[in-house]
């Protein structure tokens, strides 16, 4: 296998601040988003040596298992959303930004309340990991015409009450 | 990615993780590459030691082996026969209930290097092939497991084989009771399989026809496990799900004691609890003594938590067997090929259908699922609280086995199979577990 043609480096440098992101949109908020970015990481560089490139987009794997981990953390703590959890974590902003940040992604995260887990998860993967259409399809096993349908709309209504 | 002039207030949102924190992950990431290659390195140095000492011990072996009697020298050597007598066997399956002769092995099909042992040196030098000859019907994986142990531990020089019959455990147990001794009767078996245990109603039938002595021996544990890659952790189902997105007819949700055909294509639509993710299941043919286990277990399992199905194995058995038993056939259980591992890795919402014995054995490929919050081992197994489990069971007519060195050879090594746990189909050998749940001891007459 091709393995030794990946530059894992650059992959790292490309896909954590993504991997960060889509945590932050899933949770929407900035608690426990540093140990589930390392814990997807790793989980994906322990198994490296088994990841075939020519079945599968880097992108789509590492996401695959991002997804799962992000999924057993929520499922641990579904009754309680720690919206006030998110002060402890530096990002690299300005402390104004910062605050408005998670004083947003806080509103986000209960705007988010009222949908669906698959849309949530849609939003998270567009606007967090920044992933195109054809590959959230392939993630969520939606279609990629339903994947922008869906996303129009929620989008739409998130915009209304925002 | 492009912008949409309304999504800008999602767009803001992002934010770059600290400097601090991407370094320190990424140095414990080159730390844990350094030491999975270190471990590597020494894998691959202890396989060629152990490599080397195997050889060596085998050739030992064969150069004193050559040099003695072979009676004597082969007393625990298993000659491996001529493999894949399971899909063999498999494919002559058939779907129905009744009863399916499997010709015995022919002579010339016996492996070439027959094995004697303890067993063989009871039997007498020339044997009545009339009378030696016995016969064994059971579900698949008690078949398939005596097929192999006669194959592979033939009385010296008799060239004698059991007959075979693939039947349900019901029908093993009858034929079993069938026989009145000494009769020329041709429904009748020595041996019968089971995947449960003989209910009293059938032991009176056995002693109204005058079977008046068995023995019961707990042959293992058939076990299947829905499985993922390790990558992504262990999915954790219910035998309800597993139930609803395998049958091939479930209950409509909208409609009370209601079949409809199965219309579920994700987890979630299964239980919206579960991940909006595709069901997919790869798993060996569906005439395999595994899926045959999958019907028998998991999926009965599932059924059973509709009360109105479960109610069907008493008034109605063969509606129960149909809709409790039947897996769809609309590709979303599929036939597994060669690349299953790459598979897996590759397609985080595939699951693959294995014995239990194939996931122990890499442990560190696959991530077998929890049913119902309990994760297959062998003492969930033993103790009866994974659902994906069920013991089975071989009763033997002793009487008949007093008569016949060869039937006496034939149980006394499955009985050896089962306890020096080289079982060789689906089946896990209890070892010596079987006490701990009560069973009778391997070839202890019941009492009647």
């Amino acid at each position: 296998m091709e393995t030794k043609e990946l530059n894992w480096d650059a992959l790292y440098a490309r896909e954590a601040p993504r991997i960060y992101n889509y945590f932050r949109f899933r949770l929407g908020s900035d608690s426990d988003v540093e140990e589930l970015t390392a814990r997807t990481f790793e989980r994906a560089w322990r198994s490296r040596s088994r990841y075939r490139r020519d079945l599968a987009g880097f992108a789509t794997w590492l996401f695959k298992i991002a997804q799962n981990i992000g999924t057993d953390h929520l499922r641990a703590r579904r009754e309680h959303l720690p919206l006030d959890a998110a002060l402890e974590v530096t990002t690299e902003g300005t402390p104004e930004r910062d605050a408005e940040q998670r004083s947003n992604l806080t509103r986000l995260a209960l705007l988010c309340a009222a949908l669906p887990e698959r849309e949530r998860e849609l939003v998270a993967l567009k606007y967090g990991a920044v992933i195109n259409n054809r590959v959230i399809a392939q993630l969520t096993g939606l279609s990629e015409s339903n994947v922008g349908t869906i996303l129009h709309r929620v989008v739409q209504t998130l915009r209304d009450r925002w | 990615m492009k912008n949409d002039p309304n999504d800008d207030f999602l767009q803001r949102l992002r934010t770059e993780p600290s400097k601090k924190f991407l370094s320190t992950l990424k140095a414990n990431l080159d730390r844990q590459a350094i030491s999975q290659e270190k471990a590597r390195r020494t894998l691959f140095r202890t396989a060629i030691l152990a490599a080397l000492i195997g050889g060596s011990a085998v050739a030992v072996a064969f150069a004193v082996l050559r040099g003695s009697p072979p009676a004597r020298t082969l007393a625990h050597v298993i000659a491996i026969g001529p493999q894949s007598t399971g899909s063999k066997l498999a494919a002559e399956r058939s779907g129905g209930g009744a009863p399916k002769s499997i010709a015995s092995a022919a002579p010339g099909s016996s492996p070439a290097a027959a094995v004697t042992g303890a067993a063989a040196e009871r039997a007498p030098s020339t044997v009545d092939q009339s009378r030696a000859a016995f016969r064994v019907a059971g579900p698949t994986a008690i078949v398939l497991n005596g097929q192999e142990i006669s194959r592979r531990w033939t009385i010296a020089g008799s060239k004698i084989q059991p007959g075979f019959t693939l039947t349900s455990s019901t029908e093993a147990l009858a034929m079993l009771c069938h026989a009145r001794l000494g009769a020329p009767d041709t429904g009748s078996v020595d041996i019968a399989g089971a995947s449960r245990r003989i209910l009293p109603s059938e032991l009176e039938h056995c002693r109204f026809n005058g079977v008046t002595h068995l023995a019961e021996i707990l042959s293992g544990y058939e076990t299947v496990v829905l499985a993922r890659s390790k990558l992504y952790g262990s999915p954790k189902l219910s035998a309800r799900d597993i139930f609803l997105a395998l049958a091939a007819e479930v209950p409509d949700p909208y409609r009370p004691q209601t079949l409809i055909k199965n219309p579920y294509r994700t987890w979630s639509a299964v239980d919206g609890a579960l991940l909006e993710e595709k069901i997919e299941i790869l798993g060996p043919p569906l005439s395999s003594a595994t899926a045959a286990a999958l019907r028998g277990t998991l999926m009965e399992a599932g059924c059973a938590t509709f009360p109105w199905l479960a109610a069907l194995k008493q008034t109605d058995t063969e509606r129960y067997e149909k809709v409790c038993r039947t897996l769809r056939d609309d590709g979303v259980y599929r036939e597994r090929g060669e690349k299953l591992q790459e598979h897996l890795e590759t397609y985080p919402n595939a699951l693959g259908l294995f014995d239990f014995r194939e996931i122990a054995a890499k442990p560190d490929t696959f991530a077998a699922a929890t049913v119902d919050g309990v994760e297959p081992s062998m003492n969930t197994i033993v103790a009866g609280t994974y659902a994906g489990s069920r013991a089975m069971f071989m009763y033997v007519n002793i009487e008949r086995t007093r008569g016949n060195p060869a039937m006496f050879s034939f149980v006394d090594a499955y009985r050896r199979s089962v306890e020096e746990s080289w079982s060789i189909t689906t089946l896990v050998a209890p070892q010596r577990q079987a006490d701990a749940r009560g069973y009778s001891p391997p070839l202890q007459e019941m009492k009647f």
